[in-house]
C-alpha cells in the first residue's frame, strides 16, 4: 500500500518537473542562440561558441549551472579577500556610525596611581652621586651601606676603568649615531667582541644596547614556528617575552627539576621527533643563576641531556658572569665545562661589568647570523664606545688578577663574601621561624621569602602570577586594574623591613617586578645583594642589623595588623 | 696584512684640526636657514616621481636573474660541494642554524655587498669619519686589514645636529659626571639604579618637549618594545601606519592587542579604518574597544615624509583615541626650535597623549624616552618592564643629553643651539633642491634631514656605495627588506656639522655617480624644476643658484603649491 502511494507521488513530481523543463530548455536554447550570434562577431569568439554548443548538448541544465559557476568564480575573485572573512561584518547606516562614534568613551590610557599604591612610587630610592658600596640618598642624611647594586665586582668606579673611559670620551664622544650596521660599528666595539670571545673562548660575540630586550632579540631570530623550546618554569621575564615573540612550540619544565625536563623530552622524542623531517630547531632555555630564586641548575645533567636529544642549549648568565668560577667565567667554569658546550649564552654588562649593555656569545655561525636576524641589533643604534670600552678593561683587569692556577682574586673575594652572607643569615635559626632563604651560597644576590606556613596563615596565596592566579585572570578577562591586595600586603612587608634597616644606614631591596607582565608563578622575595669590596666587618653588620629587622617586624605581624603596614610604610 | 681588525689611533691631530673634523665652522652667516613653523596648516599629500619603465623593468630582471643563479649555485654546491655548506645542512642530529630558505637572501645577495655595509669606523662619528679600511676575499665572506684609514664625509651618522663631538660644552660635561659618578649605573631603576642626575635629564627633557614629565629608557629600540604592553591588553587596538619601524610593530606585538595597519600617512584610509573599528567594535562579541591607539612616526628614516599631524590632530579630536608619535628622528631636527614635529606644525603637545623619541641621534647620547601626562608617567614608572627589569641609563650619557637639550634651548652657550639648528635646515634644503634639480629622484618633505636618493636597480646599491667611498664620501645603502623590493635607495642623513662647502664637494661627486650610473631619471614632478619639465641643471648651475634658491618654498614644488 505504502509503495504504490510513493510511486504515485514521484510520477506527479516527474510530471511536473517535465514541464519545467521543457518551459527553461526552450527559453535557455532560443537567448542562448541569440547571444551566441552576438558572440561569433566577437574575434576568437567562434572557439568559444563551439566550445559552449558542444557543451550544451541540449542539456539546458548543464549550460544554467555552467553560467552560475562562473559567475561564482568571477564574484570570487573580484571581492577582497578581508570582505569574503568578514563574515561578523554588521552593516550600519553612516547617520549609525557617527552616533556610535559619539557615544564610545575609551578608558583612559593608564589608570591613576591609587593611594594604596602611592607608597611603590615614593619608595624608589633616588642615589645623589655615584653608586658605590657606600651611597647617598635624596632627602636622607648620612651615607647607606648599599647592599642593593647588582655592581658586584665594582669596577664601575674603579679608577683605571674610569681612566681608561675618559679616554674614550676624549677620542669618540660619547654616542655611536648609528645602528652596527650603518657606521656605528667601531673599533671600540670590535674590539670587545674579540676580547670576550677570548675572554670566553667562543667563535664570536655580539653586543646589544640594553640587557633586558636581549634575549628577546636573539631567541626569536632563531626560533621560528614548528620550532621547539623547554624552558625553566622559573625563568625570568625577558625569556618569557622573548618565547612569545619567537612563536615556537614551548613547554616548560619544572624550575631545575632535570627529571622532568627528561620526562619531557623523551615524550616528546617518541612523539615528535622520531618523525620529523626535517628536523626542527630545538632549545632548552635556562638561567646561570636565576634572577628571580637565587639559585642554578646543574650544568653538566643538562649538556648531557642536550647532547642526547639533540637540543641547543640557550643560557642567561647576566647573574653568574664575574661572579661564578675560579676566574669569574661563569656557570660553565664553575662545573668545569667548555664554553663551547653551551651553544647560546647572553649576559647582561650591567651586573658584574658595571657598564651597560649586553652581549650574546657562542660559536661563528651563530653569531654571524645574530648580525642579519636580530632585531634589536639591527634596528638600534651601537652602544657608547667608552661603555663598550668600560667592559673590555673589565674583562683585562678579571684576566690580569689571576693567579698562576688561574684563580681570580677578585673573583674569589667576591665569592667569599657571598658565602659569609649566606651562612650568616642560613644559620640563624630563629630567623627560620619567618623567612626560608631560596637562593643558594653561591648566589650574589640572598634571596628571602615568607615560609610557606606563615603565608598560609597570612591568607597569601600559593603565587600570586601563572596558573590559577587573580592576576591571570584579570589579564584574561581584560581587567584594566591589575592592583591585587594581597601582593601589595607581602610587597609592604618587605618594604618596611628595608625602611627599617635603612633607618639604621643599611640599604637593602626586595623583588621589584611587574606581575601583570609576569607569566609564571612567583612571589616576593627579600633581597641583599653582596659586593666584592664589603669588608667582613660590613656584612656581619648587615646580617646583624637586617636580622634584628626582620624579628621585629614579624613578631608583631598578624593578620589584622596587615592593613596599617600602608600607613606605617608611608 | 691582518685578520683583525685594528686599533686606530687618532691622537695625533691638532685638537683644531679635530674640532674641524667633527664640526665644520660656519663659513657665512648666509648658510642658515630658520625652519618656517606651518602653524596648524597639514601637508599637501607628497608627490612621489615614479621612474621611467625601463628602470623598472631592469631592476626586476636584476632580482630574477641573482635569484636563479643563486638557486642553481645553492642547487649544484649542495650536490658537488656539502663541505663549504654545511652550516645550511643537519649536523649530528642538530638542525642548522639557519635554513637554506631563510637565508637564501642573505647568502646569495646580501653577503654579495657586505663590503657596503658594517664598515667599522674609529673616532667620533662627526662631519667626517674615519673608516677602517678593508679588502673582500672570496666575495665577502672574510676581510683583511691594511691598517689604513679612510676619513670620509660623513652622510651616514644620525648625528642631525653635530653633537658627535669629543670637544666642547658636552663632552665636558659627560668627563666630569664620569669622573665623579663612574661609568655605569646600578641596577634597574626602582631597585637602585635612579639617582639625582635621571630624575634631572627626565625635567629637562619634559620641559624642552613641554609635557608633564617623562620617562627614561637605556635604549631606543627598547622603548618601544616595552611600552604597549604596559598600556594595552587584547580589548585595545592599534592602528599603525604600515611603515612604523620594527621597533614599534615588536611593542604591539608584545601587549596582544589587535592591530589594523593604514597605507603611509593615507589619512582617509585612517579615518576608514576607524570608523569601521569603533562602530564594529571588538571581532565577535562587538564590545566597543576599551582604547585604541594610533601610531606614527615623527619623520620616518626610509622615506624622509613625516606624520601629517595637523590631520592627525583633527581626527584625534574626532574620535576620541590616543595618539602615539615616534620622534626617533624628529626630535632636535626637525621645527624651528628643534623640539620636534608638534614644533614643525606649530601644535601643541598636549594634543599628542605619547611622545615617544631616542637620545641616540640628535643629541649625541644613547637611549630612549617617553613624554607625556604626569599621569601616564607615573603609571609607567611602576609598570613598565624596562623599569624593574633593565639597566638604568649611566651617568655620562645623560650628562651628555642635559647638556646638549640646554645647548638647543639656548641655557647653555646661548646662540650655538639656534647654529645648529639653523645650519641643519638650511644643508637638509640645500642639499635636496640641490638633488633635485641634477635630476635625481628624492622622497620626503622639504625640511627633512633625511633625504633618501632612489637607485631601484639592486646592482646600483654597491656601485653607488664604492664609488662614493673611493670620493670619501660615507653613505648607507638600503635594499630589501627595508625597502619595498624595487626602491633601493642611498639614505643621506644630514647634519648640522657639514658646511656649505662640503655640501658642494658631495653634490659635484654624487651628480658624477648619478650621470655614470644612470640615476638622474626624474621627470620633474616631485621638485627641481617650476614648470614640470624633467630637470637636468649643469653642476655648477645648481652650486651658484641653490643656496640663495634653497630658503624659498617656491622653489619646492612639493609645498609650494600649497
Amino acid at each position: 500500500m505504502n509503495v504504490t502511494a510513493t510511486t504515485i507521488t514521484t510520477s506527479t513530481t516527474t510530471i511536473a518537473l517535465q514541464d519545467i523543463w521543457n518551459t527553461t530548455s526552450d527559453v535557455v536554447s532560443r537567448y542562448l542562440f541569440i547571444i551566441l550570434n552576438y558572440i561569433e562577431l566577437i574575434p576568437g569568439g567562434s572557439i568559444l561558441v563551439r566550445y559552449i554548443k558542444s557543451s550544451h548538448k541540449n542539456d539546458p541544465i548543464r549550460t544554467l549551472f555552467e553560467i552560475a559557476l562562473f559567475i561564482f568564480a568571477i564574484r570570487y575573485f573580484t571581492t577582497a579577500k578581508y570582505e569574503r572573512s568578514k563574515k561578523d561584518h554588521i552593516k550600519l547606516k553612516n547617520s549609525e556610525i557617527d552616533e556610535l562614534i559619539d557615544d564610545w568613551m575609551p578608558e583612559p590610557l593608564v589608570l591613576d596611581i591609587s593611594p594604596k599604591e602611592q607608597w611603590q612610587l615614593n619608595s624608589i630610592p633616588i642615589v645623589k652621586g655615584p653608586i658605590d658600596t657606600k651611597v647617598n640618598l635624596v632627602g636622607e642624611e648620612g651615607d647607606f651601606l648599599n647592599f642593593a647594586s647588582s655592581n658586584f665586582l665594582n669596577f664601575g668606579i674603579n679608577p683605571i676603568v674610569k681612566n681608561e673611559c675618559k679616554k674614550i670620551i676624549h677620542s669618540n664622544g660619547v654616542g655611536a649615531c648609528g645602528p652596527p650596521n650603518f657606521y656605528g660599528n667601531q673599533d671600540i666595539h670590535i674590539k670587545l667582541e674579540n676580547d670576550l670571545a677570548k675572554f670566553f673562548e667562543v667563535g664570536g660575540a655580539v653586543l646589544y644596547g640594553q640587557d633586558f630586550c636581549t634575549a628577546g632579540s636573539v631567541l626569536p631570530s632563531f626560533l621560528k614556528r614548528g620550532d621547539f623550546v623547554i624552558a625553566d618554569a622559573s625563568s625570568n621575564v625577558a625569556i618569557q617575552k622573548a618565547l612569545q615573540l619567537s612563536r615556537c612550540e614551548i613547554y616548560w619544565f619544572n624550575h631545575n627539576d632535570l627529571d622532568h625536563l627528561e620526562e619531557i623530552l623523551i615524550d616528546l622524542q617518541k612523539n615528535i621527533f622520531k618523525f620529523e623531517k626535517p628536523i626542527s630547531r630545538k632549545f632548552i632555555v635556562t638561567e646561570g643563576i636565576f634572577a628571580n630564586k637565587g639559585d642554578s641548575p646543574y650544568l653538566p645533567r643538562l649538556i648531557e641531556l642536550k647532547k642526547k636529544f639533540k637540543f641547543r642549549l640557550f643560557l642567561d648568565e647576566s647573574l653568574s658572569l664575574g661572579v661564578l668560577g675560579k676566574s669569574g667565567k661563569g656557570l660553565a667554569e664553575h662545573y668545569n665545562i667548555k664554553r663551547s658546550e653551551i651553544d647560546v649564552t647572553i649576559s647582561s654588562m650591567a651586573n658584574s661589568f658595571s657598564s651597560s649593555g649586553a652581549f650574546c656569545i657562542g660559536d661563528k655561525v651563530m653569531t654571524y647570523h645574530q648580525r642579519i636576524g636580530s632585531m634589536a641589533y639591527c634596528f638600534s643604534a651601537s652602544l657608547p664606545a667608552y661603555v663598550a670600552r668600560a667592559t673590555s678593561v673589565a674583562l683585562r683587569l678579571l684576566t690580569d688578577s689571576q693567579d698562576s692556577q688561574g684563580e681570580s682574586s677578585i673573583v674569589k673575594k667576591l665569592q667569599s663574601n657571598n658565602y659569609q652572607l649566606f651562612n650568616l643569615f642560613n644559620k640563624d635559626r630563629k630567623l627560620s621561624k619567618y623567612l626560608k632563604i631560596i637562593s643558594n651560597e653561591i648566589s650574589p644576590i640572598l634571596h628571602f621569602e615568607i615560609n610557606s606556613d606563615l603565608r598560609k596563615l597570612l591568607n597569601f596565596p600559593i603565587s600570586y602570577t601563572g596558573k590559577g592566579s587573580e592576576i591571570e585572570y584579570k589579564n584574561k578577562k581584560g581587567i584594566s586594574d591589575k592592583f591585587v591586595e594581597s601582593f601589595n600586603y607581602e610587597n609592604l612587608i618587605f618594604q618596611k623591613i628595608i625602611n627599617l634597616s635603612k633607618k639604621q644606614g643599611i640599604l637593602i631591596t626586595r623583588s621589584i617586578f611587574t606581575i601583570e607582565q609576569e607569566a609564571l608563578p612567583l612571589i616576593p622575595n627579600l633581597k641583599i645583594h653582596s659586593n666584592v669590596d664589603f669588608t667582613k666587618d660590613e656584612i656581619e653588620k648587615v646580617y646583624k642589623i637586617v636580622s634584628k629587622v626582620i624579628l621585629d617586624v614579624f613578631e608583631n605581624l598578624t593578620v589584622e595588623s596587615l592593613s596599617l603596614l600602608t600607613e606605617e610604610v608611608i | 696584512m691582518s685578520l683583525v681588525i685594528p686599533q686606530i689611533d687618532l691622537s695625533g691631530l691638532s685638537i683644531e684640526d679635530k674640532k674641524q673634523n667633527e664640526f665644520g665652522a660656519l663659513t657665512s652667516n648666509e648658510y642658515r636657514y630658520k625652519t618656517i613653523s606651518r602653524q596648524g596648516k597639514p601637508l599637501p599629500d607628497p608627490i612621489e616621481d615614479e621612474p621611467p619603465y625601463h628602470v623598472l623593468f631592469i631592476t626586476y630582471l636584476n632580482y630574477l636573474i641573482l635569484i636563479i643563479v643563486g638557486h642553481i649555485k645553492d642547487f649544484t654546491g649542495i650536490l658537488f660541494n656539502p663541505k663549504n655548506y654545511q652550516d645550511l645542512l643537519e649536523q649530528n642530529g642538530l638542525a642548522p642554524w639557519y635554513n637554506k630558505f631563510e637565508s637564501f637572501y642573505i647568502r646569495r645577495m646580501k653577503q654579495k655587498i657586505d663590503d657596503c655595509f658594517a664598515r667599522p669606523t674609529c673616532g667620533v662619528p662627526g662631519r667626517l669619519i674615519t673608516c677602517i679600511d678593508r679588502d673582500a676575499h672570496d666575495y665577502n665572506s672574510y676581510f683583511s686589514y691594511p691598517g689604513t684609514t679612510s676619513t670620509c664625509l660623513n652622510l651616514s651618522s644620525y648625528n642631525y645636529l653635530g653633537f658627535a663631538q669629543s670637544e666642547g660644552a658636552c663632552t665636558q660635561a659627560a668627563l666630569e659626571i664620569l669622573d665623579y659618578y663612574g661609568v655605569g649605573s646600578g641596577g634597574p631603576r626602582n631597585v637602585i639604579g635612579t639617582t639625582d642626575l635621571h630624575l634631572k635629564t627626565e625635567k629637562t627633557i619634559a620641559k624642552f618637549i613641554g609635557k608633564d614629565d617623562s620617562i627614561l629608557f637605556s635604549m631606543g629600540y627598547a622603548t618601544n618594545a616595552s611600552l604597549f604592553s604596559s598600556l594595552l591588553d587584547k580589548k585595545s587596538l592599534v592602528i599603525s601606519d604600515e611603515l612604523n619601524h620594527a621597533s614599534i610593530r615588536t611593542g604591539v606585538r608584545l601587549s596582544g592587542s589587535t592591530v589594523k595597519t593604514f597605507p603611509h600617512n593615507n589619512m582617509i584610509a585612517l579615518e576608514k579604518i576607524l570608523r569601521e573599528q569603533i562602530s564594529q567594535g571588538q571581532p565577535r562579541s562587538h564590545r566597543p574597544w576599551k582604547k585604541i591607539i594610533v601610531a606614527v612616526e615623527g619623520l620616518y628614516s626610509m622615506e624622509g615624509t613625516m606624520a601629517n599631524l595637523p590631520a592627525l590632530i583633527e581626527l584625534r579630536r574626532k574620535y576620541k583615541f590616543n595618539l602615539f608619535v615616534d620622534e626617533a628622528h624628529s626630535i632636535g631636527a626637525i621645527g624651528p626650535s628643534g623640539r620636534g614635529v608638534c614644533d614643525y606644525f606649530g601644535i601643541d603637545p598636549s594634543n599628542v597623549d605619547l611622545l615617544m623619541g631616542t637620545l641616540t641621534k640628535s643629541f649625541g647620547a644613547a637611549g630612549g624616552y617617553i613624554a607625556g601626562s604626569q599621569q601616564i608617567i607615573n603609571r609607567l614608572k611602576l609598570n613598565i618592564n624596562s623599569q624593574n627589569y633593565a639597566e638604568s641609563i649611566p651617568a655620562p650619557v645623560l650628562a651628555q643629553i642635559i647638556s646638549s637639550l640646554n645647548i638647543i634651548s639656548g641655557d647653555l652657550n646661548p646662540g650655538e643651539g639656534s647654529e645648529r639648528l639653523e645650519r641643519i635646515a638650511f644643508n637638509s634644503r640645500y642639499l635636496r633642491l640641490g638633488l633635485q634639480r641634477l635630476g635625481f629622484i628624492v622622497y620626503g618633505v622639504d625640511d627633512s634631514p633625511v633625504i633618501p636618493l632612489l637607485l631601484f636597480a639592486p646592482a646600483k646599491m654597491p656601485a653607488f656605495s664604492r664609488m662614493l667611498y673611493q670620493r670619501k664620501i660615507a653613505v648607507v645603502v638600503v635594499g630589501y627588506p627595508a625597502t619595498p623590493l624595487t626602491s633601493s635607495r642611498v639614505r643621506l642623513c644630514v647634519s648640522a656639522s657639514l658646511t656649505k662647502e662640503d655640501i658642494d664637494y658631495l653634490l659635484r661627486h654624487l651628480s658624477e655617480v648619478g650621470d655614470k650610473l644612470f640615476l638622474k631619471f626624474s621627470s620633474g614632478i616631485a621638485g627641481g624644476s617650476l614648470d614640470g619639465s624633467p630637470p637636468r641643471w649643469n653642476i655648477e648651475d645648481v652650486l651658484k643658484e641653490t643656496p640663495k634658491d634653497c630658503k624659498e618654498s617656491k622653489y619646492f614644488i612639493a609645498t609650494a603649491n600649497n
